[in-house]
């Protein structure tokens, strides 16, 4: 048999002090919750404006990259990678060498 | 210990919840009955049941406003610990208990020292309810779930089952673990998978979850719910609050899974079926009904029913079936008889000699401690 150690006799006033009682303290909990839930929020949305201007530089040089793979028109002054300027270089030499072997008389 | 039935309108199904909680026994420990009236709306219901509590020495509140099932179970577990109850058993209103539910979920509770919280077996109790063919019309009159669970008290009392979650439809629970675990979260808004956190959390803390086969309890489901709009149609949850805990213990829908492919979720299934008819042939024998002929089953007899091409055995009572393959060159009347007659010694021990067929480990939780 399970002994009890009353407390507090359950009548309605009881019951109405501990309701008011935990309803004050779920009103701090949730208010709690909501400062945390927005700082989240603020700070949820400033990182989705920085992943979406990251998404959108990366979607222009896509394009850039894919504009120059395409063989289309670049600004001369537009700086180019270290390899492409190495191709481009050897292309030239090879097509140099071409035409002085093509003059040569045989 | 305090009995903290949640009612949210219900004149249909909750007089029949308090007259059985009338009829508790109380062997084991002293009970109250405290009826939370979560400020039912029906007209004159909230009158109706506070004159129902009075008659039968039941401690009756309404609240004075509606604070939903979360909250409202939160005033029961208030009312445990501000009461200087030791336990606390959260119930709904849409339930019939045995005779024997408080003394079997304490038994249960008292089998091992970790357990934090044992939950009822039952017709509805989510993945772990026992398979009925009908159980409103089978199981919802007092001498059905006292003769049910007094059948199941023979193999299963004192024997707790880990289990993934507690359900609260009737779920016992003691002052100390919810000093150490807290309330239900309100984020759970006006209810369901409230007791799912509660649980886990309770279970992160190093208690047991548990459910007891023994404390066998009618539940017609969904009673209180539908009423208070929260779920229609087919659904029995609320997707935003399965949301909450699929992100706050992303394993433990593996858990679940874990849990029901483990075998203890085929034997809660079996075993006490398979028990309960053999417990109703010893006290009420069986009818052998062969397919085409007249037949003579008596309702309150155990009903073997054999099919024309002698494929198989369905043996039923009070909405509990078994089916029993037939190979080839079995005969029916053998097959029923060694159902009956050769395992009978499975029905005749209790815990303390054969601790269920259930795997349950001794000490530790049935599934892993992911959470």
């Amino acid at each position: 048999m399970t002994n009890r150690a009353q407390k507090v006799k359950l009548n309605s006033v009881e019951l109405d002090r501990m309701n008011l009682d935990q309803a004050l303290r779920d009103f701090e909990v949730s208010n709690a919750r909501v400062l945390d839930l927005t700082q989240r929020l603020i700070d949820s949305e400033r990182r989705r404006r920085e992943v979406e201007a990251e998404v959108e530089t990366l979607r222009s040089r896509l394009d850039e990259v894919a504009s120059h793979g395409n063989g289309a028109d670049r600004p001369t002054a537009e700086p180019t990678p270290f390899a492409e300027r190495v191709a481009r270089w050897t292309l030239r030499r090879a097509k140099t060498a071409a035409k002085t072997l093509l003059r040569r008389p045989s | 210990m305090l009995l903290a039935i949640t009612v949210y309108n219900g004149r249909s199904f909750v007089p029949a919840c308090l007259t059985s909680a009338k009829l508790l026994e109380q062997h084991t420990a002293e009970i109250d009955v405290l009826i939370l009236d979560d400020c039912s709306p029906e007209e004159g219901f909230s009158a109706f049941l506070e004159q129902h509590c009075v008659e039968r020495g039941f401690i009756y509140y309404r609240t004075p406003r509606n604070l939903g099932i979360v909250r409202n179970v939160n005033m029961g577990l208030l009312a445990a610990l501000e009461g200087g109850y030791d336990f606390v058993i959260i119930s709904n209103s849409d339930v019939v208990y045995s005779k024997q539910t408080v003394d079997h979920l304490l038994v249960a509770y008292n089998s091992n020292p970790g357990i934090g919280s044992v939950t009822g077996f039952s017709n509805n109790v989510s993945i772990f309810s026992i398979p009925n063919v009908d159980p409103d019309l089978h199981l919802s009159k007092q001498a059905s779930v006292d003769w049910v669970a007094e059948s199941l008290a023979r193999q299963f009392k004192g024997v707790a089952v880990d289990v993934p979650a507690g359900i609260s439809f009737c779920i016992l629970i003691p002052a100390s673990v919810i000093q150490t675990v807290g309330l239900m979260d309100p984020v759970f808004g006006r209810g369901y998978c409230e007791e799912t956190d509660w649980t886990l959390r309770s279970l992160a803390r190093g208690y047991r979850i548990t459910l007891a086969p023994a404390a066998f309890v009618y539940h017609r489901g969904r009673g209180s719910t539908v009423a208070a709009g929260m779920v229609s149609g087919g659904h029995s949850t609320v997707p935003e609050n399965e949301a909450v805990i699929d992100f706050r213990y992303p394993l433990f829908r593996d858990q679940v899974n874990a849990f029901v492919r483990g075998g203890i979720y085929d034997e809660l299934k079996t075993t006490p079926v398979d028990l309960l008819l053999r417990v109703a042939n010893d006290q009420f024998g069986h009818d052998v009904q062969i397919s085409g002929a007249v037949e003579v089953g008596d309702a309150k007899r155990v009903i073997c029913r054999v099919p024309s091409d002698m494929n198989e055995v369905t043996i039923s009572y009070l909405g509990f079936e078994t089916r029993l393959k037939l190979k080839k060159g079995m005969q029916p009347l053998e097959v029923i008889r060694k159902f009956f007659i050769d395992d009978t010694s499975k029905t005749s021990t209790n815990a303390a000699t054969n601790p269920l067929n259930l795997p349950i480990p001794l000490g530790t939780a049935a599934y892993p401690l992911y959470v």
